[in-house]
């Protein structure tokens, strides 16, 4: 389709790059408009992410030429990419923590006023400004410390502004937000439109994604699979653009039949994000925990799992209740928990396969407190098969592994030893497609040995394949729960953004 | 408790902690300086800020360094060392001005080795400083062979630790002026902001294209400036150099100087101020407790005491465990 | 061969030498500097003088225990040289108040362990900063050691009569054979450490904090109790590494110890070494103690004085260090 020249603002012609052997990306022609907001979608690996990097000066292309408003321009360094107007803003945005939001926004690029002195006066009102501008809650001399994630974004956002950026792009930007964090970003967005700033936007939420753009460009294998405008577009086409399969055949599910109630959970009140939680698992049983970010689903199983306080309510684990104050002792008690931040939180990426998988329940790897290799050795091989592990032996690092590996160097941790109850918090996130469908059929194999599992994750069509049961949270509680077969991604997504409100007034009016 | 109650109190806390501190210093010097009255003499007063000095100016070219994210184990060292290369050189009949300007002129070539050692080696802080320590303590004793080096008041030079403007100590003077300068960097200039990034939070400050290692070089060599100077004014002030060549008292009473100074902020945050404070604290501190008969023996168990009892105030809240990166 | 060959080769070769000096750069530097020793002062390596040396390096070795544990875990230790100088006073004043030697060993161990449970509650539970606290600590027990001695007053033990320390000095003076009881205590703890340290589950939940304490957590590792006891163990051996000392000497000069605490740092350092991973480990501690120890004796014996130790503790810490870098360089 031919567009006036005069509307393009960034144009992407034959952009190539491989790293070695591996071609990232091939033949991209990527345009985007001035003043949209155009949404770059595709899987983890189709090359979005070195495109981006491509654009902002990281890395630098092997083929292929960049344009901003019809001249071509030559990024080989972020200063560069700065230089033409192109501002990116990450998710977790690196900051001062105790610097305020003037120092954090003007560092680097301080004005100094008389003999070299820093003019604050001048760099504080200029914040102030991009403050009002966007509706921020909060003013320019306020220490980062203090601010929650989603203001801290703010501050990355006019940090950026201060820069007069003509594109602007946007990394997952509301991974950590709470519902109302993104909505007062959605507000933002919608400033910047108005203030002519054309915008890339990144993210995995589709349901964002059909709100907030203009056009939509999916990636898929190192190639662009097409850039159309999002009203043509359905949720459906946009998943098929970018898998390129039928979702079915992903999902190895295989019907067990539930056991005796496992775990019990009534009225759990946690921190400000559980708010009353009740909910029963079964041996033998998949309960999916579906809820938009800030739903409270990863705080449930902290308080569950001994990480945060219980303020109240209880937890009974086969009947017994439990009022674990350790990781340690929710462990003893047969919970088993993979967290959500694989690199963070799950793997110790400077010790090798072994000793990760050992850490767990390490006094069964060890006799008389010392550990002993045979049987490490062993153990090591029956996870590995059991699990798929790609490696080159017990003695590798995992911080060489693969994400998808590493996962499944932090499920098999807990293989050792009688865990009945897992917890797994967004298992499949940056994990390619043969590990994830390994990751599904340990899973299932899990409930099949009799063992109950609760999967939390924000892909809606992942729990739908794989759960027997879903429960949907929203603010703190579980407003709706489903027979998985009976449940549609609708059903979900309807409940996770506050449908009991709705069915409330709906049921109030009908009275 | 409701929203609103808990916003209160964590205020409260807040405003004590950074003001708790300066609190707790006045209270503990009132109430010594009440039972030893002897203590608020004027005179008295100004021979606190004079034998508060030194370890003062080690704490604040320890704090520079801090602030730009290193670490210096041979700060003491290096002060052991000029001092005597100080003294060595007056004995020999060397100028005055001579002196002063090697003194400043090692301080500066140390600080550039041991950047060179943690940018370009690569050497984590910790040891690289360790290792020139060992040097410097190596080195001084070397030069003055186990001796002390005494030296007779020396015109021109004996004032700058000796002498006084009205009846303010001149050293105390050269420590509030090299304050004044360093709090304007600090505070009011690019640099002195890029330097705090880069101790604070060097992603941060590469990804706004900021030369961390500039900034980080930077640091060692103002700081390495400052000790080689205060090495030529603890000569000044001590009428030479003692033979003891270990610097781990100077350290560590240099340490304690600037991490009291970080607890008058909120966020634990080093300051020159701060540091200026606390050293003359920690010398007022030690007088009245002298004044009142507490012996030699007992102050470093009362700043042992103060130094754990000010950071707890910080850090209870974190509920962190206590674990150190410079290694 | 066009020029893009002969860089091609010049790196090659060049990325062989630097290999090579990362793999076996320790080795030949620590052999090569004795080696030199020896020309220098054939004295060096006779029997008596390395057997000299092993004696009196197994009081740093056991310090250096304490603080390879320590470190491991990313804390450190400020205060284990004042310990061991304190703890050794402790032995010595109980001894000259006339209890027996059980009640004087014990006691000095009981005194460390104290100051190691402190140290481990302020830290790891409180979590004050191990530098911080430690420092906090080494004056407050430097405090309550100049009281306890009066101002710093020796704790003379020789001058008694043999029969009231002879048991005391059992540790100190006498040999099995032909072994000093100094060096086999000293061998059963390096076994004993080996085990805890490289061994052990301990060992193991230690590694996993140094590398991460989040997931260390979320694992199951009690990791406050785990970095807790690192303080605790330092502190036990600092107080046993003091009892040695004045074991041997027969009498207990306060403040005779604070050198030490450097040293230790040098030991631990040269240790890494010996790590693939450049971690601080047992084994390496040991011959980073010793290689201390024999650069002391060869500067003593060539009657050259403190100025050069300090000299080269400095240099070779440096290059330790450096190697390791290089090492972690090519292994990447």
């Amino acid at each position: 389709m031919m567009m006036a020249e005069s509307q393009v603002l960034l144009e992407c012609r034959g952009i190539c790059k491989s790293f070695g052997k591996n071609k990232v990306l091939q033949d991209i022609d990527f345009i985007v408009k001035k003043g949209e907001v155009h949404a770059l979608l595709g899987q983890n690996g189709a090359g979005k992410s070195t495109l981006v990097k491509i654009i902002t000066g990281v890395y630098s292309r092997d083929g292929g030429e960049i344009m901003m408003g019809g001249q071509e321009i030559e990024i080989y360094s972020p200063k560069d990419s700065e230089k033409a107007g192109i501002s990116i803003i990450h998710q977790d945005q690196q900051l001062v923590p105790f610097f305020d939001v003037t120092r954090n926004a003007f560092l680097g690029s301080e004005i100094k006023g008389k003999g070299g002195k820093l003019d604050f006066k001048k760099m504080k009102k200029l914040v102030d400004e991009k403050l009002t501008l966007i509706e921020s809650d909060f003013t320019s001399d306020r220490q980062i410390s203090s601010l929650s994630v989603g203001q801290r974004e703010q501050v990355a956002i006019i940090t950026a502004l201060l820069r007069n950026p003509k594109l602007l792009i946007l990394d997952e930007p509301t991974a950590s937000l709470s519902n109302r964090e993104i909505e007062k970003l959605f507000e933002v967005i919608q400033k910047l439109k108005e203030q002519g700033v054309t915008i890339i936007y990144i993210s995995h939420h589709l349901d964002e994604i059909f709100r907030i753009t203009d056009s939509i460009t999916v990636l898929r294998d190192s190639r662009l699979q097409g850039t159309f405008p999002t009203k043509e577009l359905g949720q459906k086409d946009v998943v098929s653009l970018m898998i390129g399969q039928e979702l079915k055949d992903f999902y190895p599910k295989e019907k067990v039949e539930p056991g005796e109630v496992l775990v019990e959970v009534e009225d759990l009140h946690s921190g400000t994000l559980v708010n009353g939680v009740s909910f029963q698992l079964r041996r033998g049983e998949i309960l999916g925990l579906a809820g938009l970010v800030g739903a409270g689903r990863t705080e449930t199983m902290m308080a569950m799992y001994g990480v945060e306080k219980i303020k109240s309510g209880t937890v009974k684990i086969e009947g017994r209740e439990l009022k674990a104050k350790s990781p340690l002792e929710a462990g003893k008690a047969g919970i088993a928990f993979i967290p959500e931040d694989r690199r963070n939180e799950g793997i110790v990426a400077q010790m090798d396969i072994g000793e990760n998988l050992s850490l767990t329940a390490t006094n069964l790897w060890a006799k008389k407190g010392i550990i002993d290799k045979k049987y490490e050795s062993s153990q090591f091989e029956k996870i590995k098969s059991a699990l798929n592990i790609v490696c080159t032996g017990k003695k590798q690092l995992v911080g060489e592994l693969s994400g998808g590996n590493q996962q499944k160097v932090v499920i098999g941790r807990w293989m050792t030893g009688d865990f009945k109850v897992f917890v797994f918090d967004q298992p499949t996130t940056g994990v390619d497609i043969g590990a994830k469908t390994e990751i599904y059929k340990q899973m299932i194999a899990l409930a099949k040995k009799g063992c109950g599992i609760i999967f939390i994750s924000s892909e809606n069509e992942e729990l739908l394949g794989i759960c027997d049961r879903i429960a949907v949270m929203a603010k703190g509680r579980i407003v709706k729960e489903f027979e998985a077969d009976k449940a549609t991604e609708h059903d979900i997504l309807y409940w996770a953004a506050g449908g009991e409100a709705e069915q409330i007034r709906k049921e109030a009016k009908e009275q | 408790m409701s929203k609103r109650e808990k916003l209160k109190s964590a205020d409260v806390g807040n405003i004590l902690l950074s003001r708790g501190t300066g609190i707790c210093m006045l209270i503990i010097l009132f109430m010594l300086g009440l039972r030893a009255p002897l203590f608020f003499d004027l005179n008295n007063i100004m021979t606190v800020l004079k034998q508060g000095s030194v370890l003062t100016m080690i704490a604040l070219g320890l704090t520079t360094v801090l602030i730009g994210g290193g670490f210096d184990m041979g700060a003491g060292a290096l002060v052991q060392f000029t001092c005597n290369l100080a003294a060595g050189m007056l004995i020999a009949g060397t100028s005055v001005a001579a002196v002063l300007t090697s003194g400043i002129a090692v301080g500066l070539l140390i600080g550039i080795l041991n950047a060179f050692l943690v940018i370009v080696i690569k050497i984590p802080t910790f040891v690289s400083t360790l290792g020139t320590m060992f040097i410097l303590q190596g080195m001084t004793s070397w030069y003055n062979d186990g001796k002390a080096l005494t030296i007779n008041a020396i015109d021109g030079f004996s004032v700058l630790g000796q002498g006084r403007i009205a009846i303010v100590p001149v050293i105390f003077l050269i420590v509030i002026a090299v304050c004044v300068i360093l709090n304007f960097l600090f505070k009011h200039t690019s640099i002195g902001l890029r330097m705090y990034a880069t101790g604070e939070n060097a992603a941060a400050a590469k990804l706004r294209g900021i030369n961390t290692s500039k900034y980080l070089l930077l640091s060692y060599v103002l700081s390495g400036v400052i000790l080689g100077f205060t090495g030529v004014l603890q000569c000044s002030y001590n009428y030479g150099a003692t033979a003891v060549i270990s610097g781990m008292d100077f350290l560590i009473q240099a340490l304690s100087a600037a991490y009291l100074g970080s607890t008058f902020s909120k966020t634990g945050e080093l300051s020159v101020i701060g540091t200026v404070i606390s050293g003359m604290f920690i010398a007022a501190m030690s007088n009245a407790l002298i004044i009142n008969g507490i012996s030699n023996q007992q102050i470093s168990g009362v700043l042992g005491l103060i130094l754990i009892l000010s950071i707890l105030l910080t850090v209870i809240k974190k509920r962190e465990i206590g674990q150190v990166t410079i290694f | 061969m066009n020029v893009e060959q002969l860089k091609k080769e010049e790196t090659l070769s060049r990325e062989r030498v630097l290999g090579f000096i990362a793999r076996h750069g320790a080795i030949i530097g620590i052999c090569g500097v004795l080696i030199i020793f020896q020309i220098i002062e054939p004295r060096f390596m006779r029997i008596e003088n390395i057997l000299g040396v092993l004696n009196s390096s197994s009081l740093l070795i056991i310090m250096t225990f304490g603080m390879t544990m320590v470190m491991s875990v990313k804390g450190i230790d400020l205060s284990i040289a004042q310990v061991a100088d304190a703890a050794g006073v402790v032995a010595a004043m109980l001894i000259l108040s006339g209890h027996n030697f059980i009640v004087a060993i014990l006691g000095a161990l009981l005194f460390g362990m104290i100051i190691g449970i402190l140290n481990a509650v302020l830290i790891s539970y409180l979590g004050i900063p191990a530098i911080i606290g430690t420092l906090g600590m080494m004056f407050i027990v430097r405090s309550v050691e100049l009281t306890m001695t009066d101002g710093a007053q020796p704790q003379i033990l020789f001058t008694l009569p043999a029969a009231r320390v002879k048991d005391f000095f059992f540790i100190g003076q006498e040999s099995v054979g032909p072994v000093s009881v100094l060096v086999i205590l000293t061998v059963a703890i390096i076994i004993i450490m080996y085990l805890v340290k490289e061994r052990s589950v301990f060992g193991r939940h230690m590694d996993a904090l140094c590398g991460n304490v989040k997931a260390s957590l979320l694992a199951g590792v009690n990791v406050r109790r785990v970095f807790a006891a690192t303080f605790i163990i330092s502190s036990l051996l600092a107080a046993l590494a003091g009892i040695m000392l004045v074991s041997r000497s027969g009498n207990a000069v306060p403040r005779g110890v604070e050198t030490y605490l450097t040293d230790c740092f040098v030991a631990v350092y040269i240790g890494t070494l010996v790590s693939v991973r450049n971690k601080f480990n047992i084994i390496g501690s040991v011959i980073g103690a010793l290689f201390v120890g024999f650069l002391s004796n060869f500067f003593t014996l060539m009657g050259m004085g403190i100025a050069y130790k300090n000299i080269f503790n400095g240099i070779f810490i440096i290059l330790a260090v450096a190697l390791g870098v290089l090492k972690s360089k090519i292994n990447s």
